[in-house]
């Protein structure tokens, strides 16, 4: 069976860190780490991830604008937004961009099973 | 004072989580668009702190501040250039003449002081929730004056967390300093809560 | 110490108080709050805020309860940035422009013996302070106003001409365009004055003012100078345009009915002098050329225009 995969994408090293932590045990999805674009790029070209998490709020480019430089790529992927800065104009600007789910930081299991529920049911 | 690579990773997302949930609480209440710069962090000598963070002693500040207690004591400042937080808050409620220096808003510091107290208790029950923690905050004040006369009262043995962030806020961009003075002892009992945290985080991963 | 009744005290207290519970329901209500919302503590307990005033966003609230329940640390709503918690009207103060009772929240932790949380809600009127701070804010506006200008005629004064031409003429200097100056006076003003009472002088004046500056762009001020002298400033204007909107303005002055007096009874004297930038000069010196001119025309006959040369 193909492995699922998500890849997140997170300039802070504790925040995929956190993110490891609370997927869950029994996931059948393993997680791969980027902290920019270019590393992104790299491994979502290589890995092929069912789903791209993206930090909203990094140096350089915003998730935002890395997704959109996946999708241009030719990458197809969910893409999920993972930011505390959930205000309306975040909110919309994923919508916009094509983002599935936002979750909020800092993540719990819960979080990361509904949101993982929720891809699911987009396929 | 020099955190590890690891140490100072996980405070600036802390910062970060703090600064982005504060940016939301303030877009609700002020009904606008807030933009938040990546905070940059730090832990600092008091005695370092002007050099640190780009203000002088002789500058004229604005500062709200909540006094804390518990498991970190000291007090929690958030600094603004003057000029800037009253233009900061004339964008916000009006703009008015000033008459030979005597401003008609006095209040003006009311809604300082409300701004000050979302981002302080935002940012300090962020860290105390993921450290594990427990700290109270006291009532928030405002007080304008020269920087050096407001870290005056502080201990000349004191550390200070600095976490630095500039936010647009009504069009109007400002930057702003949250600075958290604490005793050494308390210092150290940070630094081990981020090294706990840390650990947490490492040991809870499920082997593949 | 004698132990004092503390629900009686918290009832004669001047301002609001109302103690909510972890489930955000209210428990404690006080009289001053019964006396201005007309609901009593009894009909308020055991509901929310939302139940009693449900028309109202109580989102602010909400955070801050949340923030005081969970972190046991206080919060406070600026009047400023939230204008009210409970609405309470006050029609005597509708003319003031305020409607509500504006107010200052502040929320505090309390915990009961079994350590059961719950916020402490104090609710200040403080409308008196905003309605004196927004007396005080149209005061500061019009004593600003009034500084630089005339009060009879509403013009601008000269204190406010002078500090006005000195930026223009920086502004001439750096950019290359030149400013008209215009000295216009009305023609025998002292015998309108004895003939028809100051009164209608006063009038005459103003309605002078008024066919003016119907010969103005936007971007020229006009000036009362003296007693009938004025002063017109036309950044970006050079003699030609000068000359006709002067002599413009005496034919409209001319052809006018100017307070109760016919057509041509009233007449005006205009002496003209440019600043060129590229021979620049202070703004003394330019307002001298001007009524040099002007005194020419007045000596040759009046009802005219008499230009400077560049």
């Amino acid at each position: 069976m193909q492995q699922k995969t998500i890849l997140i994408v997170d300039d802070s090293a504790t925040s995929r860190l956190l993110f490891r932590a609370r997927l869950p045990g029994n996931s059948p999805y393993v997680l791969h780490e980027a902290d920019s674009l270019d590393s992104a790029m790299e491994k979502a070209a290589s890995i092929r991830p069912e789903v791209v998490v993206l930090d909203y709020n990094m140096p350089g480019q915003s998730g935002v604008e890395i997704a959109r430089a996946m999708l241009k790529a030719g990458i197809k992927a969910r893409f999920v937004l993972f930011t505390a800065n959930t205000q309306k104009s975040v909110l919309d600007e994923a919508a916009a961009a094509g983002f599935v789910a936002v979750i909020e930081k800092p993540v719990t299991s819960e979080i990361i099973n509904d949101m993982l529920e929720k891809v699911g049911q987009c396929n | 004072m020099q955190l590890t690579p690891a140490q100072h990773d996980a405070l600036s997302e802390i910062a970060n989580i703090g600064a982005s949930r504060s940016a939301k609480q303030l877009s609700l209440l002020l009904d606008d668009e807030i933009q938040l710069s990546i905070p940059k962090v730090a832990i600092v000598m008091i005695s370092e702190l002007p050099e640190a963070i780009g203000i002088a002693v002789t500058d004229d500040v604005a500062c709200v501040y909540q006094d804390m207690s518990g498991c970190l004591t000291g007090k929690a400042r958030l600094i603004f250039h003057t000029h800037e937080s009253r233009l900061l808050v004339q964008a916000l409620v009006g703009s008015v003449p000033v008459l030979s220096g005597i401003s008609m808003q006095i209040y003006e510091h009311e809604a300082m002081k409300e701004i000050g107290n979302i981002i302080i208790s935002v940012c300090i029950s962020t860290m105390t929730d993921m450290l594990g923690k427990e700290t109270r905050l006291a009532i928030p004040m405002y007080r304008e004056g020269l920087f050096g006369e407001i870290i005056e009262e502080d201990s000349r043995h004191a550390g200070v967390l600095v976490m630095k962030a500039a936010l647009t806020a009504g069009r109007r961009g400002i930057s702003g300093i949250l600075i958290v003075t604490l005793s050494i002892p308390d210092i150290m009992g940070l630094l081990m809560g981020l090294d706990n945290f840390l650990a947490g985080c490492a040991g809870q991963q499920e082997p593949e | 110490m004698t132990i004092l009744p503390y629900q009686e005290i918290i009832d004669h207290l001047p301002l609001g108080v109302l103690i909510v519970d972890e489930t955000r329901k209210i428990c404690f209500w006080n009289a001053w709050l019964a006396d201005h919302t007309s609901i009593a503590g009894k009909e308020a307990a055991g509901r929310t805020l939302e139940e009693l005033f449900p028309e109202q966003d109580n989102s602010r609230f909400a955070f801050a309860l949340e923030q005081v329940l969970r972190t046991k640390s206080p919060q406070i709503m600026s009047q400023a940035l939230n204008r009210y918690l409970i609405p309470i009207r006050i029609p005597s103060l509708e003319r003031h422009g305020v409607s509500m009772m504006q107010q200052t929240v502040s929320l505090q932790y309390l915990a009961d013996d079994d350590g059961r949380g719950y916020a402490l809600v104090s609710v200040m009127n403080v409308t008196e302070n905003v309605i004196r701070s927004a007396a005080l804010t149209e005061l500061a506006h019009k004593l600003q106003h009034d500084n630089n200008r005339d009060h009879l005629t509403t013009l601008y004064n000269r204190r406010f001409m002078w500090e006005w031409l000195v930026q223009q003429i920086k502004q001439s200097s750096r950019h290359g365009y030149p400013i008209a100056c215009l000295m216009l006076d009305l023609d025998n003003f002292k015998s309108i004055n004895d003939q028809y009472g100051h009164k209608e002088g006063d009038s005459v004046l103003c309605g002078f003012a008024g066919i003016v500056d119907e010969h103005l762009r936007k971007s020229d001020i006009l000036v009362r100078y003296g007693g009938e002298e004025f002063v017109v400033l036309m950044p970006q204007c050079d003699i030609e345009a000068a000359i006709v909107a002067a002599w413009r303005t005496v034919k409209g002055v001319r052809a006018a009915a100017i307070g109760s007096l016919a057509p041509g009874q009233v007449t005006c004297s205009i002496g003209i002098s440019i600043y060129n930038p590229n021979n620049p000069r202070t703004g003394e010196e330019l307002l001298k050329e001007a009524d040099k001119r002007l005194y020419e025309a007045k000596n040759s006959g009046k009802d005219q225009v008499v230009p400077g040369s560049m």
